[in-house]
C-alpha cells in the first residue's frame, strides 16, 4: 500500500518536473534519443556487480553524456526519457516487481531531469566545462541519493547508514565517469555515435576482464574447499581446527581493524595453513601417546613438505613460518631473511595455539581457556606478538564465549584416554609433543 | 622500486598468452598526433630514454624506436597529403588511426604478439589515445579524463593477472598433495599439464579452455588424497574408483563442474571419452607415465597405445607437436623439476613414489 502511493507520487512528481523544469522545450532529433535510449538499455542490461572502490558505471557516464549530447535541442525531455530507461532491469521486469519499477524509472527520470536543468542553467551562465560537469554530477547524484535512501527504505526496510555506506565509495569514481560522459557527449556532436563506442569500447573490455577475474575468485574459493573437504575425509579433527583457527583469527583480524580485502586474504591463509596435513599418514596425525623416533623423522620430513607447499603459493608464504612450529616465534628473527613478517603469520600461529590447548588432542585433554590465555600472556612478545594476543583474548572475552576443558564443540572419542597435562600449542602435535619429550 | 617506477609509469598489463604490454603507448601515440614533426621526434626519444631503464630494456627499446618513428612518418605523410577531413575531430580521429596503426604493428612484430590475445587490449590503446589526442587539444585537465579508461584497464587487467597466478599456484600445491604422500610420482601432475597446455593450444582452444585443461590436467590425480593411504593400501586402484572420487571431490565444491567433468573423463578403463579436450588430458597423463616407465619412444608407444578414437586423435597431435618441437618433454621436466625439488626437500630425504602404488 504504502509502495503504492509512493510510486504513484513519484510519477506525480515527474510529470511537474518535465512541465516546470524548461518551458517550451523541444523533443531530441529522434535519432540521437533513439541511439541513448538502445545505449542505456543495453548499459544497464550488461551490468556487472563489481566491488564498490571501483565501480565502473556505464550507465551514469550514458545519462551525462546524454544530458550532453542532448544540450540545445530537448535537453529536459531528453534527459527524462533516456532517465527513465536507466530504471529499467531484466530482473525487475521478470519478477514483477512493478512497484519497484516505476519507483526506479520516475527517480531516475527525476534525476535525470534535475541533471539537464542544472547543465542548462550553467551552459547559459557560461561556466567552464569542469564546474560545469561538477554541478550536473552533484545534482544527479543528490538527487538520486535523496530519493533512492527513502526508497529504498520503503521497499526493502534497509538501515539509512548502510545504504549510504554502500555508496559513499562510489562517489569520486562517479565525478571522473561524469567527466568522461558528458566529454564524449559533447564529442556527439562532430563525430556522432562513433565518440560513444571510443568510451565504451574500453570499458566494456575492462568490465569483461574484471567479471572473467570474479569467475576465477570463486573458482579459486572453490580450490581452497575442495582442500578442506579432501582434510575432512581424512581426518575430523584437523578439519574442525582448521575452522577454529580460522574463526579465531578473524576475530583478531577485525579487531586490528583490517580491510575487508585483508581480512579475506587471513581467510584464505588460515583455511589453507595445515596444508601439509593431508601429506602426512593417518595413523601418525592420531596416533595417542610418544611418537618413535623413526615415526617423529617421517612427521618431521611432513612438516618440511608441508612448508615447501606453502612456499609455492604467495599469499600462503607468510605461513611457512607459522607451519614451521619454533620457526614462527615473534622474537626469531625476520622471515626469510626479507625483513618483518606480516602481522598474518603471528595471527594465526596465536590462533592455531590456542585451539590446539582449548581442544582434545589423540595426546593430551584440552586445557581450561584460562590456563590456554595464560600461556598465551606468558609467552607475549617471546614466542607470540602481544598485540594479536591482546586481540584474541579481549575479542573472546567481550564475546562471552568459553573454550577448552568442559566447552569443547566437538568431544572426540580416543581408543586409549589421552593424558591431562603438558602445554602444546602448536599444529603438528605429534612434533610438539616429541619436542616436549626431547 | 625502480622496477615500480618503469613498469607502473609504462601503465603495463599481463596479457592471458603471455607477455606484457604497455598502455602507456596511447600517450606516445597521442603526443606523436599532437606535436610538429620535430617534436614527435623528440617524443619519441624520449619515450626511448625512458624505454632503456625497462628491465626488458632491449625488446622495448626496438618497439618505441621503430613504432615512434613509423608512427613520426606516418603522421608526417599525413599531413602533406592533405586527405584529412575538414571537421577537425574526426580528423584527428583518423590521425590517430593512422600513427597508432603503424606504431602498434611495430609492437606485434617486435614482440611477436598472439593477436588473438592482444586485439582487445590494442582497441583499448586505440580508443584511449583518440580520446587523450581530442581532449589535450581542449585542455590539460580533460586530457587527464581522458586517461580514465588506460587507469581502468590498467586497474581491471592487474586483479585479473593476481588471481589467475594465484589460482594456479594454489591448484599446484593441491596437485603436490598426492605426489608427496607417495600416491603417485612426484611432478605427474605438472608435467601433465604442461603437455596438456601445449597440446590444447595446438588444437587451437582459446586461452581460457587451455587454462581450464591444464588445471583439469594438474588436478586430474586428486581423488587419492581422499582414497587411500599408502600403508593400508593392498594392491592398485580402480581406476573408475579413482575417476568417480576425483570428479565427486571438485564437483561437491559447486563451482568446478568444468573441471570435475574432465576429470571424470580422463583416467584409463574410462567410457569413451566424448570431448577432444577430455582426451588430451588422459594422453597427456598416459604419456607421462611412458616416459616415467622408460619407454624408449615414448611418443610414438602413445600412438600404438591409443589405437583408435579422440584419443587416438589427441594422441598423433601430441607425437606431431612433439616433432615439431622436441624440446616439449625438457620443459615438462624444468616445470616439474622445481616443485619436485620443494617438495621432496633435500635429496636424503626426498619422498620416494612407489612404483607398485602408480595406478592412474
Amino acid at each position: 500500500m504504502l509502495a503504492a502511493a509512493y510510486a504513484s507520487a513519484a510519477i506525480g512528481a515527474v510529470a511537474v518536473a518535465v512541465v516546470a523544469g524548461r518551458p517550451g522545450d523541444d523533443w531530441p532529433a529522434p535519432l540521437t534519443l533513439a541511439f541513448f535510449v538502445a545505449l542505456i538499455l543495453w548499459a544497464k542490461q550488461g551490468a556487472v556487480l563489481l566491488p564498490s572502490n571501483i565501480d565502473v558505471s556505464p550507465s551514469f557516464m550514458v545519462v551525462m553524456a546524454a544530458i550532453a549530447a542532448f544540450d540545445g535541442r530537448g535537453l529536459v525531455l531528453g534527459a527524462a526519457v533516456v532517465g527513465c530507461c536507466s530504471g529499467l532491469t531484466l530482473t525487475t521486469l521478470r519478477e514483477r516487481r512493478i512497484a519497484a519499477l516505476v519507483v526506479n524509472c520516475s527517480q531516475y527520470a527525476l534525476s535525470g531531469i534535475g541533471a539537464a536543468a542544472t547543465y542548462g542553467f550553467a551552459a547559459e551562465q557560461e561556466v567552464p566545462t569542469i564546474a560545469r560537469v561538477l554541478a550536473t554530477g552533484i545534482a544527479f547524484g543528490a538527487l538520486n541519493v535523496g530519493l533512492v535512501l527513502p526508497a529504498t527504505r520503503v521497499l526493502s526496510g534497509t538501515a539509512w547508514r548502510r545504504v549510504w555506506a554502500d555508496m559513499r565509495p562510489a562517489l569520486a569514481n562517479y565525478l571522473a565517469f561524469g567527466l568522461l560522459g558528458t566529454f564524449v557527449g559533447q564529442l556527439y556532436s562532430t563525430l556522432g555515435p562513433l565518440a560513444v563506442l571510443l568510451l565504451l569500447a574500453p570499458v566494456v573490455i575492462a568490465r569483461q576482464t574484471f567479471s572473467s577475474f570474479l569467475e576465477l575468485s570463486i573458482a579459486h574459493e572453490a580450490t581452497i574447499r575442495v582442500f578442506l573437504r579432501a582434510i575432512e575425509a581424512k581426518d575430523t579433527y584437523t578439519a574442525r581446527h582448521t575452522q577454529r583457527v580460522c574463526r579465531y583469527s578473524l576475530l583478531m583480524g577485525e579487531r586490528l581493524g583490517f580491510s575487508h580485502q585483508r581480512l579475506e586474504h587471513l581467510r584464505q591463509s588460515a583455511l589453507m595453513h595445515d596444508i601439509g596435513k593431508l601429506a602426512v599418514p593417518k595413523h601418525l596425525l592420531n596416533k595417542p601417546g610418544k611418537l618413535t623416533d623413526d615415526e617423529f623423522e617421517r612427521v618431521q620430513r611432513h612438516a618440511h613438505v608441508c612448508i615447501d607447499i606453502l612456499g609455492l603459493v604467495d599469499f600462503l608464504k607468510p605461513m611457512t613460518a607459522a607451519a614451521a612450529g619454533h620457526h614462527a616465534r615473534f622474537d626469531g628473527g625476520g622471515y626469510g631473511g626479507t625483513g618483518e613478517r606480516p602481522l598474518e603469520a603471528y595471527i594465526v600461529a596465536v590462533a592455531d595455539a590456542f585451539d590446539a590447548m582449548t581442544s582434545t588432542r589423540s595426546y593430551r585433554r584440552a586445557l581450561p581457556m584460562e590456563v590456554a590465555f595464560g600461556e598465551l600472556q606468558n609467552k607475549s612478545g617471546s614466542q607470540f606478538h602481544p598485540e594479536c594476543v591482546t586481540a584474541l583474548i579481549d575479542a573472546i572475552t567481550e564475546r562471552g564465549e568459553h573454550h577448552g576443558m568442559g566447552h569443547e564443540d566437538d568431544i572426540v572419542e580416543f581408543d586409549v584416554a589421552p593424558p591431562s597435562a603438558g602445554v602444546g600449542s602448536a599444529g603438528l602435535g605429534d612434533r610438539v609433543l616429541a619436542e616436549a619429550g626431547a | 622500486m625502480r622496477r615500480a617506477v618503469t613498469t607502473d609509469a609504462w601503465l603495463e598489463v599481463d596479457l592471458l598468452g603471455g607477455g606484457r604490454l604497455p598502455l602507456g603507448y596511447a600517450v606516445l601515440v597521442a603526443g606523436i598526433v599532437l606535436l610538429e614533426p620535430a617534436g614527435a621526434m623528440l617524443a619519441t626519444a624520449a619515450a626511448v630514454a625512458l624505454a632503456s631503464v625497462h628491465p626488458e630494456r632491449w625488446k622495448m627499446v626496438r618497439t618505441v624506436a621503430m613504432g615512434g618513428s613509423l608512427g613520426c612518418a606516418g603522421s608526417w605523410a599525413y599531413g602533406t597529403v592533405g586527405l584529412s577531413p575538414s571537421e577537425p575531430d574526426l580528423a584527428m580521429l583518423v590521425h590517430v588511426a593512422v600513427v597508432g596503426a603503424l606504431f602498434l604493428s611495430a609492437d606485434a612484430i617486435v614482440e611477436r604478439r598472439h593477436l588473438r590475445s592482444v586485439a582487445p587490449l590494442y582497441l583499448t590503446l586505440w580508443c584511449a589515445a583518440t580520446l587523450l589526442a581530442i581532449a589535450s587539444r581542449q585542455s590539460a585537465a580533460l586530457a587527464l579524463v581522458a586517461a580514465v579508461p588506460l587507469l581502468v584497464t590498467k586497474y581491471s587487467y592487474g586483479r585479473f593477472a593476481d588471481i589467475r597466478r594465484t589460482y594456479a599456484q594454489t591448484t599446484r600445491a593441491l596437485s603436490l598433495l598426492p605426489e608427496v604422500a607417495g600416491l603417485t610420482p612426484l611432478g605427474h601432475g605438472e608435467r601433465t599439464a604442461v603437455y596438456a597446455a601445449a597440446l590444447a593450444n595446438d588444437l587451437g582452444f582459446d586461452l581460457h579452455a587451455v587454462d581450464r585443461i591444464a588445471t583439469a590436467a594438474r588436478l586430474h590425480h586428486i581423488g587419492h588424497i581422499s582414497l587411500h593411504e599408502p600403508e593400508v593400501r593392498k594392491g592398485p586402484l580402480d581406476g573408475d574408483e579413482l575417476r568417480r572420487v576425483s570428479g565427486e571431490l571438485l564437483r561437491e565444491t559447486g563451482f568446478l563442474d568444468d573441471v570435475a567433468a574432465l576429470v571424470e573423463q580422463c583416467q584409463d578403463q574410462g567410457p569413451p571419452a566424448s570431448e577432444l579436450d577430455a582426451a588430451a588430458v588422459r594422453v597427456c597423463s598416459h604419456l607421462d607415465d611412458l616416459l616415467e616407465a622408460g619407454v624408449g619412444d615414448a611418443f610414438a608407444a602413445l600412438v600404438g597405445h591409443h589405437p583408435s578414437g579422440v584419443e587416438r586423435t589427441a594422441a598423433i597431435a601430441l607425437l606431431g607437436l612433439h616433432d615439431r618441437y622436441p624440446e616439449l618433454v625438457d620443459d615438462a621436466r624444468a616445470a616439474s623439476r622445481i616443485l619436485t625439488l620443494v617438495a621432496a626437500g633435500d635429496a636424503g630425504h626426498g619422498v620416494e613414489a612407489d612404483p607398485s602404488h602408480d595406478c592412474r
